[in-house]
Order: structure tokens, then sequence, then C-alpha cells
């Protein structure tokens, strides 16, 4: 979406000029939802084909709605907080009052699991098969729906939580918590994998960017302060700033598009990223303003420009342009399969699990080498035989470092060691006055070898010679040599 | 022993020189026997040589017969012995003539002819060689001492007429015996030393025997005068040449000992005297067993009388080849033997047991080893199939295509039977081959080969010489080429026309001429074309012996010594050849000396006369001069002169030389040692007095008494009286020194060796209360210790318990600082809500009215009372930080190992005591230096199974191993080809295979 000129502002422009600009089809995403039943919750399958939806009083609803055709229907009649989707559009789990419980397709109910009590929100990773819940009691947990196995149980000990996400990038689910805090989780580990001590309030959302890799993170405080911050080394948040109305949920698009739900706002993608040092807001790419509050959910629906924010009132779908991924891949996640093509991703997808104990911050950590232990032994020497391979080779002088050398320049820690050694290598390979060419070439001349060219040569040095030894005397404060005088006799000796 | 192509002359001159050599060893027993030794040892040197070559010509049936005829000798030679210690009157029987009709009846019992020689030689062989079994029919030495007297008469009845026919033709054969010495062959016949010795005087003493008709002779000398008048001309004649012999042999020895230099000399001096006595000292082996005598019975060879085993093998000796490497393998046992020493006792088994896995070890491992690439090969092998080594491809041989040959075709079978005629089919060939080849040992089929091999190296050379010759283009090369191919066909022209008259003629006169100058025996014209004619028969030989000879005698005449000085030197030369010797030798000393002396003076322009090389001669000089001195002395009691030549030497050299030994090293140095013996013997009685009084002297007066006795030794003399003369000469300085060294030294050392027994108990109480001051204070300074200890604790309420943290607390503060919270750490969870408050009053203050209008941040602010979120996530960091930090955990219990009590310190940590637990520095922390996050530094247990832990074998970097990661497999990133090699199993199989042990082809 572009403006013709300076004073024009894309947040300016409205949906309803926008569904007039656009084709019919893409038109039909743009659509109001009232309903009752207090504020809704939405989610979409990994495709963007259908839509699950959740009111707080116990509404549920699963249905395609490109076609508009239902799935089911429920009236759970009872607090539901949080609904998901699980491999596809064929289950879906919702966090009841009390437990979570799994239907299918057709709403009806499949599991009921005890294990995850008061849960208040739900994630489910497609790769590892794996329902992630956590609830009013603290608690994280895993269920494996392949298997039905409870992976993993991970008390937080950081009160109720309400807010999580997941980094669909390396699977570890982010959680945000009363007191500002925003944790990392992994089957693996019993304690977060990384604290962040996001806000000084409790945290109300936190959502991380899909299209870098999952590179950035945004969290939005009750302090109505919006965060973004870089996944990669936690130096600090890459940029924040104050959103109008507080207290909003965010969502990355799959291409990078931020949305704050405090304001109604969307941010367009490359200013969100870049580093800022003020606390002004990123400029804005639209706004769409809400009258229902709260606003309890915002999903960018993949693969579609489109950005469905739930609120007291219904569901509200708007056009986002240039949000969505234009290009899907059919084997990753196709938006037009049919049944027998879901089925077979079904059956790929389940014989492509991946265990639950491979999830941590880095995800190409498997099969690779382990990194070097940090542990110090306190002055012990490590005898040789007991070292690792990498280790005898550097003692025994026949390791590569060329590449290792060149990954530490970057380091910030070994900066100062790699300028000292680089002034060092410079010293060694400096030129002394044996190798420069002339004197090369006066060398090679022999002292009895006399012809214009070497005569001229040995002039001009000698004259360079006198004229630095000059510079020095000058320089040291030796005076000039006056021309002889007569009355140079009357000096006195110094 | 003669060889067997001597046995081809007539075999009585053989016997003849045998009896001469018996006759003379006789007589030489009766001679005075300082002169014989004398003249014997010079011989004996001369001929040394000789013993290993006749060892070797010895053959099976040579030995046989050699070992059956000597023993009566050695019989006799036992016999001898034992007469002569037990009973004197037994005396006079002369045990020479026993000797010799021993070996005489020896002669009769073998009853060869043709062996005369070989025992003959064997009769001094014997002697030294150990005795042999006995024959059967003899009587043994013990029991029958009368018997051996009959037997003596009876073989002087028996041995007349055997003896003669020896003895006339043992002369020739001796003669030839020393043309072929002089030739430079290796002689067979002479079998030792010994026997060279007895040879060579035998026929000197035939000549005595000629004139002096001695009557007390034996029988033997009168054979010898019954000789022929034919023998009797060849006895004299080669009397006469043995005389020259003689005189040539001394004269041989005055040269060599002039040849010696003067280190060599006086080793050469002292081998002659030793070696005398050895002669006269040698052992005779008594018999002591008796047993079968024959060629398979052990004869003992050695002469410790043990039998060897060489012994049992010698009847094998020449039987095959076989027996020949049985004895090399036996040889390590005998050599072992031979040493004589007792055999050492057997290691304990332990050790042996090491010592042979250790062997053993050592050769597993050289097994191994040579599987060691195959191995690595394998190992490293991307892809290994089964089975590892092929069968070989079946390759049909020639061998086998012939072996299968069968003649269809007409012409075929024809060809095949006329081979079969002539024998000349494959396998008929290799029929003949392997006969012959049967019959060759090891080392003569790999001599065989060699020399082939040898051939087509040599030829393969030739050819590529040629070759490389023929590339050549220079034309100078072609033209030099061409005039020595004319030279040499001209030469080859010369040699084919050798029957020529003219060319007869013209070698006369080269011959003659050779003769006239006698320069170069054997490079002359004559002399070489002679020689190069190869095979010299026996007149050439002569003749240029005879050439040899006269040139000898020439040149003697040309130096001036006559040949009758010779004879007279011949003639006294038993009495006083070595006191001749000897006077040579010191004259030569005094000319080397005298030639020594010029050298010093020289014109100074030369090298040589630069002063350190002047210093180095002088050095030198004065070795040879000990060098000469010792010689002289060591053969200090010969004739007077040389006595008086060496009290000279040493009398001259005395003052010359003076040796000094400081402090374990000589120094030679020219000067009067006798001069310089009385300083040497003052010098450390000197010392030690200088020593002994400087210890008696105490050390703070030594400064101040410049009179002190000291001053006698010129020792410390220097350093001693300088001292005092120098503070003598500026008075400024002597009161000064006295106030500032001594004083302070005065007051140090408070009780001297004259102070009063009062002083010293003064003193040590004075210590005493000391030492309880010292105690009074420790005790003081625990008390203060505890009692601070007391005001720090009372005091301490600001402060919070430092607990044991290790992190340095001001670097959280300084992170904190950087972040959002205030720089007031430990107010921290205050610190908002202060914030607020004071904003608020500031506001207030601003607005200065009473209404309170709640502002978003108040609001907030009263929200968030008590939630001190930044603190508590502080505090939660320092406390990760603090689990994951190394750790020393101090093991050791209280109240062990230490003093306890009041006054006791207490001690520091035993560091074997301090457990040492490995952590992560907080330095190297990822999240060092954020305040706001903490990073989990944790072990990932369960993901550590997917972590490759130590980098894999062929990658040298991690960035290395990366990228082969990194790499992709799929077929759609890769070729077909590509694929199936990455893809690869390691290790594939034929199905069906039998998978054999891999198998050595090395």
């Amino acid at each position: 979406m572009e403006v013709e000129g300076e004073m024009d502002k894309t947040w300016r422009i409205s949906q309803d000029e926008i569904v007039k600009e656009v084709g019919a089809e893409a038109a039909r995403g743009r659509r109001e939802m009232v309903l009752d039943g207090g504020p809704y919750r939405s989610r979409y399958t990994r495709n963007g084909r259908h839509m699950a939806i959740v009111g707080l009083k116990g509404h549920v609803a699963t249905f395609d709605w490109r076609t508009g055709t239902m799935h089911s229907e429920l009236q759970l009649q009872e607090t539901c907080r949080d609904i998901t989707f699980l491999q596809d559009h064929s289950h879906f789990a919702v966090a009841q009052s009390k437990y979570v419980f799994i239907y299918d397709r057709d709403g009806v109910e499949l599991h009921r699991l005890k294990s995850h009590v008061e849960p208040t929100r739900l994630e489910f990773l497609p790769f590892h098969w794996l329902l992630a819940t956590v609830g009013n009691a603290g608690y994280l947990k895993y269920q494996d729906t392949s298997t039905g196995q409870l992976v993993a149980e991970h008390r937080t000990k950081l009160g109720a939580c309400t807010t999580m996400t997941q980094n669909q990038h390396n699977a570890v689910i982010h959680l945000g918590h009363q007191n500002g805090t925003v944790t990392l989780w992994t089957p693996n580990l019993p304690h977060p994998a990384v604290r962040l001590l996001a806000h000084l309030g409790p945290v109300c959302s936190v959502a991380v960017d899909p299209s870098a890799g999952g590179r950035y993170m945004a969290t939005a405080g009750e302090d109505g302060i919006v965060k973004v911050w870089d996944c990669r080394n936690w130096k600090g948040a890459v940029r924040q700033w104050a959103a109008r109305g507080g207290n909003g949920e965010v969502g990355w698009s799959q291409r990078g598009y931020l949305s704050v739900a405090s304001g109604g706002s969307v941010y367009a993608r490359p200013s969100i990223h870049e580093t800022f040092p003020g606390t002004s807001p990123p400029p804005l790419y639209l706004t769409h303003p809400i009258p229902h509050r709260p606003l309890r959910s915002i999903r960018f629906c993949p693969y579609q420009d489109i950005l469905s924010i739930g609120h007291s009132a219904g569901l509200s779908n708007i056009l986002v342009p240039g949000s969505g991924e234009p290009n899907f891949d059919s084997a990753e996640a196709d938006p037009f399969e049919n049944k027998k093509a879901r089925r077979e991703r079904e059956v790929k997808t389940l014989l492509d699990k991946i265990q639950p104990d491979m999830i941590a911050l880095d995800p190409e950590f498997i099969g690779s080498l382990a990194p070097p232990s940090k542990l110090t032994t306190g002055g012990t020497d490590v005898p040789f035989a007991r070292l690792p391979r990498l280790e005898r080779l550097r003692v025994q002088g026949k390791a590569d470092e060329t590449e290792e050398a060149s990954d530490h320049e970057g380091d910030a820690a070994n900066g100062e060691n790699g300028k000292k050694a680089d002034r060092e290598e410079r010293e060694k390979r400096k030129m002394r006055g044996k190798g420069k060419s002339l004197k090369r070439y006066l060398r090679k001349q022999r002292k009895n070898v006399i012809d214009p060219k070497a005569v001229a040569i040995r002039a001009k040095l000698e004259k360079e010679r006198n004229e630095r030894k000059k510079a020095r005397e000058a320089a040291n404060g030796v005076p000039k040599d006056h021309k002889p005088s007569a009355l140079d006799r009357f000096k006195r000796p110094p | 022993m003669a060889g067997p192509a001597r046995n081809g002359r007539p075999a009585v001159r053989g016997r003849k020189a045998n009896a001469n050599a018996i006759g003379y060893a006789k007589r030489q027993a009766r001679k005075g026997k300082v002169s014989a030794g004398i003249a014997d040892v010079y011989e004996y040197q001369s001929q040394k040589v000789r013993r290993s070559n006749i060892a070797l010509t010895l053959d099976k049936d040579e030995a046989a017969e050699f070992w059956a005829g000597s023993d009566d000798d050695i019989d006799r030679d036992a016999l001898r012995a034992r007469l002569i210690g037990e009973s004197v009157d037994d005396e006079q029987i002369d045990p020479d003539d026993d000797e010799e009709l021993d070996s005489d009846e020896a002669f009769e019992e073998s009853d060869n002819e043709r062996f005369a020689g070989f025992s003959f030689a064997s009769s001094s062989k014997t002697r030294l060689k150990s005795k042999q079994s006995k024959k059967p029919g003899k009587r043994s030495n013990a029991t029958h001492l009368p018997d051996v007297n009959l037997n003596e008469e009876e073989s002087e009845e028996l041995s007349e007429g055997n003896e003669e026919d020896e003895e006339e033709d043992g002369d020739p054969d001796e003669f030839l015996d020393i043309l072929d010495v002089l030739d430079g062959r290796a002689d067979a016949e002479l079998d030792n030393e010994e026997e060279e010795v007895q040879t060579a005087k035998d026929t000197r003493r035939d000549v005595d025997a000629a004139e002096n008709e001695d009557g007390s002779e034996g029988d033997e000398e009168e054979d010898d005068e019954q000789e022929d008048g034919s023998e009797e001309e060849d006895g004299m004649a080669m009397s006469a040449d043995e005389e020259e012999v003689d005189a040539e042999a001394l004269h041989g020895l005055g040269e060599f000992v002039s040849a010696l230099d003067t280190a060599a000399k006086r080793k050469a001096e002292d081998e002659l005297p030793g070696d005398v006595a050895r002669r006269k000292r040698r052992l005779i082996p008594e018999r002591t067993e008796a047993g079968v005598e024959n060629e398979f019975a052990a004869q003992m060879t050695s002469a410790s009388g043990k039998l060897r085993l060489d012994d049992l093998l010698a009847p094998l000796a020449s039987q095959s080849s076989n027996v020949l490497s049985l004895k090399k393998s036996a040889k390590a046992l005998t050599s072992a033997r031979t040493g004589g020493a007792p055999l050492a006792a057997p290691l304990p088994q332990r050790t042996q047991e090491r010592l042979d896995r250790e062997a053993a070890y050592e050769q597993t491992k050289e097994e191994l080893d040579k599987w060691k690439d195959t191995m690595k090969q394998i190992r490293e092998a991307e892809h290994l199939s089964f089975p590892l080594q092929a069968k070989p491809a079946g390759r049909t041989s020639n061998l086998e295509l012939t072996a299968k040959f069968k003649p269809t075709t007409e012409m075929e079978s024809s060809v095949d039977r006329l081979l079969k005629q002539a024998q000349m089919r494959e396998d008929e060939i290799n029929k003949t081959e392997e006969l012959k080849m049967n019959h060759l040992s090891v080392e003569e089929v790999a001599a065989r080969r060699a020399e082939v091999a040898k051939a087509r190296d040599l030829i393969f050379r030739s050819e590529a010489k040629a070759k490389r010759i023929a590339k050549i283009k220079s034309k100078t090369y072609r033209r030099l080429k061409k005039k020595e191919r004319q030279k040499m066909a001209a030469k080859l022209g010369e040699e084919e026309e050798e029957e020529d008259e003219e060319v007869k003629l013209k070698r006369e006169l080269e011959r003659a001429k050779e003769r006239a100058t006698l320069r170069h025996k054997n490079t002359g014209k004559w002399a070489k074309a002679m020689k190069g004619r190869g095979e010299l028969d026996a007149d050439q030989r002569q003749d240029i012996l005879d050439m040899l000879d006269r040139g000898e005698q020439l040149r003697r005449k040309i130096r001036g010594d006559k040949g009758s000085d010779d004879s007279g030197s011949d003639d006294d030369g038993g009495a006083d050849g070595l006191e001749g010797l000897k006077a040579r030798a010191f004259e030569e000393l005094a000319e080397l000396k005298a030639d020594d002396l010029p050298e010093l003076s020289g014109n100074g322009k030369s090298v040589f006369d630069m002063k350190f090389m002047r210093d180095a001669a002088a050095r030198e000089r004065l070795e040879v001069n000990r060098e000469v001195d010792d010689f002289v002395k060591e053969l200090g009691g010969a004739g007077d002169h040389t006595d008086e030549d060496g009290d000279h030497s040493t009398s001259q050299d005395a003052p010359s030389v003076a040796v000094h030994r400081m402090g374990g090293r000589v120094s030679f140095r020219p000067g009067n040692p006798l001069l310089s013996l009385p300083s040497r013997q003052l010098a450390p009685s000197e010392t030690s007095s200088t020593t002994l009084k400087s210890t008696d002297l105490p050390p703070f007066t030594h400064p101040l008494s410049p009179t002190s006795p000291v001053g006698s030794s010129h020792f410390d003399l220097p350093s001693l009286t300088a001292t005092p003369s120098q503070e003598v000469s500026n008075p400024w300085l002597v009161p000064r020194s006295e106030v500032v060294g001594i004083a302070p030294k005065k007051s140090e050392i408070a009780v001297g060796k004259d102070s009063k027994a009062a002083a010293k108990s003064k003193n040590k109480l004075r210590k005493r209360q000391k030492d309880r001051d010292e105690e009074k204070e420790k005790a003081k300074d625990d008390a203060v210790v505890e009692i601070s200890t007391e005001d720090v604790l009372t005091v301490a309420t600001g402060p919070p318990a430092a607990g044991p943290s290790k992190t340095p607390r001001p670097k959280l503060k300084t992170a904190a600082a950087s972040g959002s919270a205030p720089a007031d750490v430990d107010s921290d969870g205050n610190s908002e809500v202060e914030e607020q408050e004071r904003v608020l009053d500031r506001k207030g203050k601003g607005k200065a009215s009473g209404v309170k209008a709640f502002e978003q941040r108040e609001l907030v602010a009263m929200a968030f009372a008590d939630d001190n979120v930044i603190q508590e996530f502080e505090q939660a960091k320092r406390r990760e930080m603090q689990e994951d930090a190394p750790r020393e955990v101090d093991t050791s219990l209280p109240g062990w190992g230490s003093w306890g009590g009041v006054g006791a310190k207490k001690a520091p940590p035993k560091p074997h005591l301090i457990k040492k637990i490995a952590g992560i520095d907080p330095k190297s922390r990822a999240d060092y230096g954020k305040a706001h996050v903490i990073i989990s530094e944790k072990r990932d247990k369960k993901a550590a199974k997917y972590l490759v832990k130590d980098l894999p074998y062929p990658y040298t970097s991690r960035a290395q191993f990366e990228r082969s990661l990194d790499a992709r497999v799929g077929t759609e990133w890769n070729t077909r080809v590509g694929f199936q090699r990455a893809t690869l199993p390691k290790v594939t199989k034929k199905m069906g295979t039998v998978i054999n042990p891999v198998e050595k082809l090395f």
C-alpha cells in the first residue's frame, strides 16, 4: 500500500477505501462478526483456511472462513479462555474453565486433559505435536497429542500466566508474567532458558516475528509500553514506545508487520526492526479504530492480508495490504488442499514428528559439534589424553584456525585482542629499511658500479637523509646552522 | 703342511725338512735360551700373519692324517714334562731325542709317505694346540715310564732309514716355501710361526753342523752328514740362501725399528721381551683320558684340554655345506665357551619372563606393524566392499600354457619328437638343471645369481655409456678418441708380434736395464710386462726373486753398510742383537732430538714463529720428550750406555721442565723444578696459616689493627696492607668509619667473649623480658582483634551481610545504573515509588493547589506498590550466577589438624583440603553485562545426546565439520552419481560370498 504524496499517510486510509480498491476475492476478507459472549479470541490453521473462535462465555466455533462453511459450533456454557487447532482443522483444543478439552472437527469432545488445570493459554507446536498450556497455577505443560503423554511439566513459580506465544522458528514457548518478565521455555529444561525483564508491570502480550527466523519478539506490558527485542543477543529493546491505549495485544504478520491492538494500529515492517534509541513509535502503517473494548486477540491470517481482531462485541477482520505471505509452499501449508492431501499430510507430519527434547534455543544444534564447555576447572590442567580432539589438535598445532579467526573478528569480546594481534602482525610484516625497493636496487647495483642512474639515486637518497636529519634536529630543538660569521668568536659555549 | 698343489713335488723333500726342523728344535733347546728367544721373536713377528691362512687350507684327510701323526709328539711332550717333574735322574735322558724318535715311530705307523710333510709340521703345531686322543696301542704315560725309554731306543733304531729319505726331500721344499713367501703368496706349508722359525733355523743349523762337526749332537746330525753329495750341495746352496735370509731378517728388523716413530718404537720394545717370556712359559697340557682314536672320536684341539663343540664337528668339517651351516650356528656356543669363564647363574624367573615378554612383544609388534598401513587404509576408507581382496584374475602364464600344451598337428608332433630325441624338452632341461642345482649350496646359488646380475648391470651400463658417447658431437673429442684408438691398436699389434726376435731382444735389453738400475723393482717396463702376462712360472718367479735380492744387496752397498757387518752382527747377534738394536734406537732418538733443536731458532717471520705457535710447539716438544724419557726408562735395565743416555736425557730434561700441580691440573712450564719445589711446599703451609690466623682474629678488630701478625703472609697481604694505608692517608675517613662502621656492630653484639658472666645473665634476662613482651603483645593483638570484631558487629547494622557471594557487587550496580532504574541499588525496591512521590511533590509544589488530582503515574505507582520487580530480578540473577560460578569448598573439619585455645592463631586453610568445583566464570556468561536478562548456562542434558561431543576425525576445525553438515545430500541438490556416492553405505558386501580375513600379501 503506497501513498502518492508526502503529506498523505497510509494510516489515514480507511478500510472502506481499501475494500473499494482491492479485488472482490480479497475484499471478502473484510468482515465484521458481531457475536455475543464476551471478548473473543481467534486462531487460524497453519494454512490459513480455517478459523476457530472462542468467546469467554463459552461460544466455540470452527469454520472455513473462505467458503463460510461451519465445521462445528459449540456453546460450552463455561469460561473458555483460549482455543487452538491441533495438527489441522480436524481437531481443536479449548482451554475451558477447569481443563483443556479436545474436540474433533465436528465438535465432538475427544479428550479432557485433566492434567492441564485452569488453563489460560494454549499453543500447539505443529512439528512436535505438542500441546503446550499454561494456566492460573503457573504450570507450563507439554502434552504430546500423538501419543497422549504429558511430556513435560514446568513450574514457572511466577504465578498465573495469561500470556503465551510460541516461536515458530525454534518451538520455544514464550511466557509473559505478572512481574514483567518474559520467560522462554523448552521441554528439556525445568527452568527458563532465558528470563527477560521486559516491563515494569505485568506483561499482557508477547509475539514473535515469524518472518525473520524468530529473531524479533514484541512485548506489550500493562504499563502501556511496547518493546521489540532481539532474541539473539538480548542486548536490550530494539525499539520501545508507548502505545496509545496501552494494555494491548501484539501480533506479527508473516511478512513482519506488527499490529498492536491497543490503538488498533499496524506498523510497517522495516521501521519496527530498526534499532531506535528514543521512545517514539515507528511510523504507522495502518490504523483501524475499534470501539469495542477490551481487545483480546489479534491474529494475522496466514497467506492472506487479513488481520482478525477479537473484541468484546465479536471479531472484526480488516485488510492489511501486504501483510501476508503471497506465495505459499504447498508442501508446507497448502491453503487449497483437499481431503486426501490433508490426510496424507497428517500422516507425513506424524512420521516426521520431532522429539520434544530437540527443542532448544538454537534449532540447528542437532548434529552439530558440542560447544566448548564454559566450565572453568580452577587451574587444574586437563591431561592431553583427556582433552577433546579439537583441543588436542590445537596443542599439536594441527588445527585449522583460519576460519575461526575470521569468526572471532566479529566478536566484541575479542575485539581488543584482535586489534592488538593485528598491530603485532603489521609490526612484524612491516617493511624494514632493508627490503625497500630502492635499497634493493642499490644493493643490486653494487657500490663499485657507477652509472648515472645509480649515482643519481644515491644522491637523492643522500639528500633525503640530510633533510630527515635536519627535520629531526629541528624537532629536537637543535638550532639551525647559521652561516659562519666573524662574530661567532664571541659566542659563549653553551 | 703342503697343499694339494704342493703335493705334486716330491714329498721326500718335505720329510727331510721335517727332520731338519726337529733336529733344530732339539739343538735349540740345548742352546742358550736367551739368544734363541730373541732371534725367534723377530721371526715370529714377521710371519705372524700366516697362521690363519694355514688353518683355512686344511683338508679333511690332511687333518685326520695330521692328527694321527702328531699324536705321538704330544704324547711325548706330556711325557717329558712328567719326567722332568718327577725324577731327577731321568734328566739325563735327552728329551729331544725322545721326541724325535717318537715322531718317527708315528710316521711308521701312519705308513704314509705322502703325508710325511704334514706330520712333520704337526710335530711343532701340536705343541701349541692341545693334546690329542691317544692311539689304542700306546701305553699310558703315568704307568709306563720305563716303557717310554724303551720306546726311545726302539725309535732310534727304527728311525734311521726313514729319516734319511725324509730329510733328503725336506730341503728343496723348504726352499720353495721361502720363495713363495717372498712371492707374496700365502703359504699353506708353513703351519704356524713356530714351524717357520724352526725351518729357518733348521737350515742354518745344518750349515753349522757341517762346519762344527759337533760330537755331542744326536743321530739326527749324523744323518745329515750321511746325505748324498747332490743332496749336500743342495743343502749347501740352501743354507747359504738361508744365511742370507737371516741376515736380511736382521737388517729388516733394523729398518723396521728405524721406520718406527718414537712411540711405536717404545711399543715394539715393550713387546719383544714379553714375547720371549711367553714362549718360554708355554704350558704343555697333560693327558688324562684314554679313548679310541679314530676319525670320529672327539679330538680336542683347545689348549685348555676341554672338549669343545669344534672337536665334535671336526670330523664332519668338510663333508657338506650343511655341516658348515651347523658349525656357523654352533659358533655362538663355542665362542661363548671359549671365554673360559663359568656360566653365569640363570636370571631370576620373573626377570627372565619379563625379558621374554619384552622380546615377544617386540616380535609381535614388528609383525603387527606390517599391518599398520593396511589397517589405516581400511579404517580411513570411505567405502569398503567385501571381499576386500578379490581373487586375482587368472592370467595364463607361459609356463601354464606350455604345461598344457599337447602337440596336435603333424608339424607340432614332429617337432616334439625331435625335441624328445634331443632331450631338449622343457621338463628334461629342468631336470638336468635341477640335478646341477642340487649340488650347489645356497651361497653358491646366490653368488651365481649375483654374478649374473652384475653382468647384466655391466652390460646395461656399458650400453648406456656407449649411447651417451655416441651422442657427443664434439669434433675434438672425436679426434682424441681416434688417436686413442690408434694407440690402442698399435699396442695390440705390438703384443701380437711378441714372438718376433727383435721384440725379444728389446725385452731383454729392457730387462738388463731394469736390473742395472734397480730403481723400481716392479715398476719397470719389463717387470710390468711380466706381470701383465699373468701367471708366473717357477723360473720367472725365480728371476724376479733374484732381481729383488740383488737389488736389496746393491742398495745396502750404496748405503754403506757392509755384508761383513751384517754377518758380524749376526755372529754376536745372539748375544747382543738386542743391545745393538737398542743402541740404534737411542741413536735414533738422539737424532730426533738434534732435529728438534734447530727448529727453535726460526727467523721470526713464519707463522711458526708466532708466539702461540711457538708455545704450542714447545708444549709438544715437552710431551715428546716425556715420552722419550719414559721409553728410555723402560729400557733402562739394558746396556750401560743407554743408562748414561737416559741419565743424560733426564738430567737435561730436569731443568727444562718444571711440573706444577695446582688444584688438580698439572702444568708444565720451563724452569727448574728443584727451584719451584720449595715454593710449592711453602704455599699450602702459608695458606693454612693465614686461614687459621684469620679465623682466630675477631672480625671487628680486623680493620682496626693493621699491624696484626697477618702481615707476614703475602697471600692476603695486598688486601690487608692496602686498607690501613688508605686509612692513614685520608685522616678524615678514619674517625668516621669508626663511628659509622663499628658502633652499630658493638650495639648488636652485646655479649662478647670477653664480657663477664653478670653481663651475660643480664642479657639473658633482657632476652627473656623481650620474649615475654612479644607474647604479651601477641595476646594483646588477639584481644584487640576480638574486641574489634565485636565492635564491628555492634556497629554494622547498616551494611547488609556480605554473605558468601563472590560476584562483584559494584558491577551489578553499574549494570543497574545503565538500566532505567535509579543509581541507588539498595533502595531499589522503593526507588520507583520514591521517584514517583518526588515527582508528585514537585508537581504539587508547582501547582500549589490543595486539590490532589490522581494522575496516571500515581495510579501506576499505587498499583505496583511493593512490587520490586527490578530488585527481585537482580537477586535472581545474582543467585543464578552464584550457583554457576566456580566454587572452592573448604572440606577441612574444624578441630582437626590445628591448635585451639587462647592465643592460637587460626591456621590458613590447607590447599589440599580445598575442593575446587568447576563452574562458569561470571564474565564468560552470555548475559554478562546485561542486567535485564538471565540466560541459563546450565547444560541441557537431554539435548546433549543430539550433539557431537568431539570433532570427528578427518576434520581439523569446527567450521570444516559444520560446512560438511551444511552440504545437502538430496538428489535435488546433487547429481545422480554424486548422490549415490554420498549415500553409499560404508560397507557393502556381495551376497553369498565368503568373506575371508585379509591375507598377507607381503
